[in-house]
């Protein structure tokens, strides 16, 4: 099988490297923590005026990113077993 | 947080139109929905790689797992756009213009300049949209060193140049009498 072909098959790819999901699971989750953490910080820090709406987003942000994570997560568990 | 001095009250603040906000989640759409619809395209299709025949399929959980990937990018992606809409600003309180640049996470600039040196404001909109939706740009001349301050796509520019102006008349009209009655004392 030429690389070409296992790049372009991705179920051969990961069946080569089982861990291979769960690894960019990680990255994608370190950089979204991080990510979010810079965020946030700007919010809390120079977001003025309306608490509401500020807390609104903040929470609209936070639910999407834990729902989408979880998604990933079950989508490569589900993927791997 | 801005500090404001004892005296000093928040007149107004100005952010950008939502337009300019939806103009650019429609571009983080395109860069969602690129890649989906060139995947559907292009699955169960056979395509010759090297001399052999390559079908592009990806079982449905690797599918959910990297679309997500993409969707959760986008998503981190439309809420900098939005912190970046809604920090830049300008703070408009009765002795000051305060004009906050806000330029991705780690470049905010804040300059402010007191109202009685404002000189000139004028508003520019452009456009069949912005002239249905009344919104556009506002330049500020201010006095001395001819330093221009400009945010871009607000809303009601006419009303708020109104506002603005106004409080640069109570504030010339208060430092008057303030003179007149030093000079009677």
């Amino acid at each position: 099988m030429g690389i070409t072909q296992s790049l372009l098959n991705f179920n051969s790819l990961t069946s080569l490297s089982p861990s291979l999901i769960w690894i960019l699971f990680g990255v994608v989750l370190f950089f979204s923590a991080l990510y979010s953490a810079i965020l946030l910080y700007h919010w809390f820090k120079y977001g003025s005026g309306n608490k509401i709406f500020s807390g609104g987003v903040v929470l609209i942000y936070i639910g999407g990113v834990i729902v989408l994570l979880i998604l990933m997560a079950l989508s490569a568990l589900s993927f791997t077993s | 947080m801005i500090t404001l001095a004892q005296d000093e009250h928040i007149v107004h603040v100005i952010r950008k139109h939502w337009f300019i906000l939806a103009v650019r989640t429609a571009e983080l759409l395109f860069f969602l929905v690129l890649p989906i619809a060139v995947y559907f395209f292009m699955a169960g299709k056979s395509f010759p790689v090297g001399g052999e025949e390559i079908e592009l399929t990806l079982p449905l959980p690797l599918l959910i797992f990297l679309v997500s990937m993409l969707i959760l990018m986008i998503w981190m992606r439309f809420f900098s756009l939005v912190t970046d809409i809604y920090l830049d600003s300008w703070t408009v309180t009765n002795k000051r213009i305060i004009d906050i640049e806000q330029r991705g996470f780690f470049s905010r600039q804040i300059s402010s300049f007191r109202i009685e040196r404002i000189q000139d404001i004028t508003t520019d909109i452009h456009g069949i949209i912005a002239t249905f939706l009344d919104f556009g740009d506002i330049h500020a001349q201010t006095a001395g060193d001819e330093q221009e301050f400009i945010i871009r796509g607000v809303p009601n520019p006419k009303k708020i140049k109104q506002n603005i102006l106004k409080e640069v008349d109570r504030v010339t009209e208060n430092s008057r009498e303030n003179d007149t009655t030093e000079l009677n004392s």
